[in-house]
């Protein structure tokens, strides 16, 4: 209300101290009207009405008639008010000092009464202010600006596989930033795409908070993300549920060059060619904290960031990290994990299971198991096909998505053909059951995109699949 | 007079509009293009509450994440795009058209740039719009085809130096309308051709809030006007 509150208290360095102490908003009645009229039926509304009859009358039916609406305007005191005034600053001064002028003003106006002086006066007195930063409301920051940040956390660690390198700190008191570079051992590694498999855990208080939430409800979108978490850590893949189909941070399939790119320029799949050379794969995070210090409960976020390779589901190495914002008005935000101790060879036990389980949130099958070097639907693949045909009967929003895969034996380009043929037999069969072509997307991803962990060379009836994504 | 009615509003309404969640009427008539009836029941979950309809993403670089508008934003039939830019004009709730343009925003369809050019023009609606015009293709926002972008980068370098506050019901901050059109226009033309004050701003000026510091913001303005 910082604009509203101008009207009443003047800047100290502008004009003296009000002979009249300043009322709250809610003795103002007929600016609470228009309020609650603005919030009912918009500022159209009220500018309508503004336009049309006196501010007082038309907000209030009960309130007596405004002095400046019934009385001849030359004799009403709006109508010298600016010679009174001088300037801006003494209008100011003047409104501070007789809160009841401001209602007289917009009245004299709303009836038709002309004053360019005033009104060019009222435009500067009360001109939009330029905002030099975001004024973050007090109940989400500290209201003490000396709050310190803590001390970044830039270090690296030499892993069996690669090298991990990462910068934590905190980027507001609201957010953390974390900046992860992943070099693979190349006498070690050989990889196609190497990118990150992230995990998190977001609490609020005793809650777990998703991405959509509000203050008023922390748990919004509650039903939306439950169904990838990991039943006993509630840890889940970072990812968009809406708009990825993938679990990976970092990288993105192109269907068009059929193969892994980079969500943006700053996240970038590494790879790693054995005997020869490596790359490095890069990402950053900024989590953040959209509900804090405002009586919720503690804020926490927690991540396991895991390089691995997108081809084999082979895990590299893992970083732990996060930040918590206790729930007290000046807490500052303090960073978690990011130490030598929270990088380590392998991720932790649940890492594996969670990822296992954004395949069961992700998509509403995975035909799997087909014949090796095959493409032909089997009968439970019919089965749970129909179920999709079902479902996009009872949504026409809902489109499909048919990803085929193919496991790592084989050559690489039989593969990709074998992929597409499978994701193509998929999908003919829902479209030969009434669903029409343009409600269904084709994708195929060769060997490029193992669901379970495999070696190369070796065949894994788990990742020889059609996934199907309903959005 | 019109300048006082707008004055009047600014001091009475401008810092007002974050808590609509207890009224909105709903509209008493569809609107056209009728839609399936899935998106018409997000569409009235929207109007029904639109400052919880768009919640915090989990990171910095989402801030804005609608909530009831899942069909909304994947149906890729243009008519929601044309339906939802109706329901913005048509629409006196500036909280509801904020949370409508926000859904629009996240579409994929060849309309949408044009259409939030359209709301681009509406001074309650330039700093959002110019949000969703700067972040097509990361993070929840989809590589949907762009529209003319020398257009639109001109339209957004018009508002470079616009100090109207942008009053943010769903982030409950004030803003500099400006900053938006800035940090929109740098991440269009590319941050690479820029230099920022702290190097960490490049990889997500116009994804994040604006929080450019004065300094800052003379000298990207400055560089911004250069570049072409």
């Amino acid at each position: 209300m910082a604009a509203l509150d101008q009207l009443h208290e003047p800047a100290p360095e502008q004009v003296p101290a009000p002979a009249v102490a300043a009322p709250a908003v809610e003795q103002a009645p007929s600016l609470a009207r228009v309020l609650a009229l603005q919030r009912s039926a918009g500022n159209a509304a009220v500018s309508a009405l503004l336009n049309r009859r006196p501010l007082a009358r038309d907000l209030d039916p009960g309130a007596p008639a405004t002095e400046a609406a019934t009385a001849d305007p030359a004799a009403s005191p709006i109508a010298g008010l600016a010679a009174k005034a001088g300037s801006a600053v003494g209008l100011r001064a003047l409104l501070a000092a007789d809160p009841g002028l401001k209602a007289q003003i917009a009245a004299w106006f709303a009836a038709g009464n002309e004053d360019p002086s005033l009104n060019a006066m009222l435009g500067e007195a009360f001109a939009p202010v330029a905002v030099a930063a975001p004024a973050k409301t007090a109940d989400k920051l500290p209201t003490d600006p000396t709050v310190p940040m803590p001390a970044p956390i830039t270090d690296s660690k030499k892993l069996d596989k690669g090298t991990m390198k990462w910068t934590l700190k905190a980027d507001t008191q609201s957010s953390a930033r974390c900046d992860v570079d992943f070099k693979a051992d190349e006498t070690k590694v050989e990889a196609k795409a190497i990118s990150f498999g992230q995990t998190v855990v977001n609490q609020l208080g005793q809650k777990n908070f998703y991405a959509g939430a509000t203050p008023a409800d922390p748990e919004k979108n509650k039903s939306t993300y439950t169904p990838f978490e990991e039943a006993t850590t509630k840890k889940r893949m970072d990812h968009m549920p809406d708009t990825e189909n993938d679990p990976f941070y970092g990288a993105e399939w192109d269907q068009t060059q059929k193969k892994w790119v980079k969500e943006s320029d700053d996240y970038v799949p590494g790879s790693s060619q054995k005997g020869v050379s490596s790359t490095s794969a890069k990402m950053f995070d900024i989590p953040g904290a959209g509900v804090a210090r405002e009586g919720l409960g503690d804020a926490s976020k927690q991540f396991e960031t895991v390089p691995m390779i997108l081809e084999t589901r082979q895990p590299l190495g893992s970083l732990s990290w996060g930040f918590k914002i206790k729930d007290e008005a000046n807490a500052p935000i303090e960073l978690t994990g990011g130490k030598q101790d929270d990088c380590v060879d392998t991720p932790s036990a649940d890492w594996g299971a969670t990822m296992d389980q954004f395949y069961v949130g992700k998509f509403a099958e995975i035909l799997d198991d087909f014949d090796i070097a095959k493409s032909d639907l089997k009968p439970d693949h019919k089965t749970k096909l129909d179920s999709i045909v079902t479902k996009l009967k009872a949504n026409a929003a809902l489109s499909a998505q048919f990803g085929g895969a193919a496991d790592l034996t084989g050559d690489q380009k039989f593969n990709e053909e074998l992929s597409l043929k499978r994701a193509t037999n998929a999908r003919d069969y829902v479209v030969s059951k009434g669903i029409d072509a343009g409600r269904t997307e084709l994708q195929s991803y060769g060997s490029d995109w193992a669901r379970v962990e495999a070696e190369a060379g070796k065949s894994e009836g788990k990742n020889r699949r059609v996934q199907i994504w309903l959005h | 007079m019109r300048r006082l009615v707008a004055v009047l509003l600014a001091l009475v309404c401008g810092a007002c509009g974050s808590d609509s969640s207890t009224m909105t009427p709903a509209s008493p008539t569809p609107l056209p293009p009728n839609l399936p009836e899935p998106l018409e029941t997000e569409l009235a979950a929207i109007r029904a509450d639109p400052l919880n309809s768009v919640g915090y993403g989990e990171k910095a670089f989402t801030p804005y994440e609608p909530n009831e508008a899942h069909a909304l934003i994947s149906y890729r039939d243009p008519a929601v795009t044309r339906r939802l830019l109706a329901e913005i004009k048509a629409s006196e709730d500036r909280v509801l058209k904020l949370a409508l343009l926000h859904v629009l925003g996240k579409r994929s369809d060849d309309t949408v740039d044009a259409a939030l050019l359209s709301a681009f023009k509406d001074p309650e609606l330039t700093a959002t719009a110019a949000y969703l015009l700067g972040r097509a293709g990361f993070k929840g926002y989809p590589k949907r085809p762009r529209g003319d972008l020398d257009a639109i980068r001109a339209a957004l370098r018009r508002h470079l130096d616009d100090d109207t506050p942008f009053d943010d019901p769903f982030q409950r901050s004030t803003f500099r309308t400006g900053d938006f059109a800035l940090a929109a226009y740098l991440r269009l033309s590319g941050p690479s051709h820029f230099t920022f004050d702290a190097p960490d701003t490049a990889s997500v000026v116009g994804y994040t809030l604006p929080n450019f510091s004065e300094g800052e913001r003379a000298t990207l303005v400055a560089q911004a006007n250069r570049h072409r």
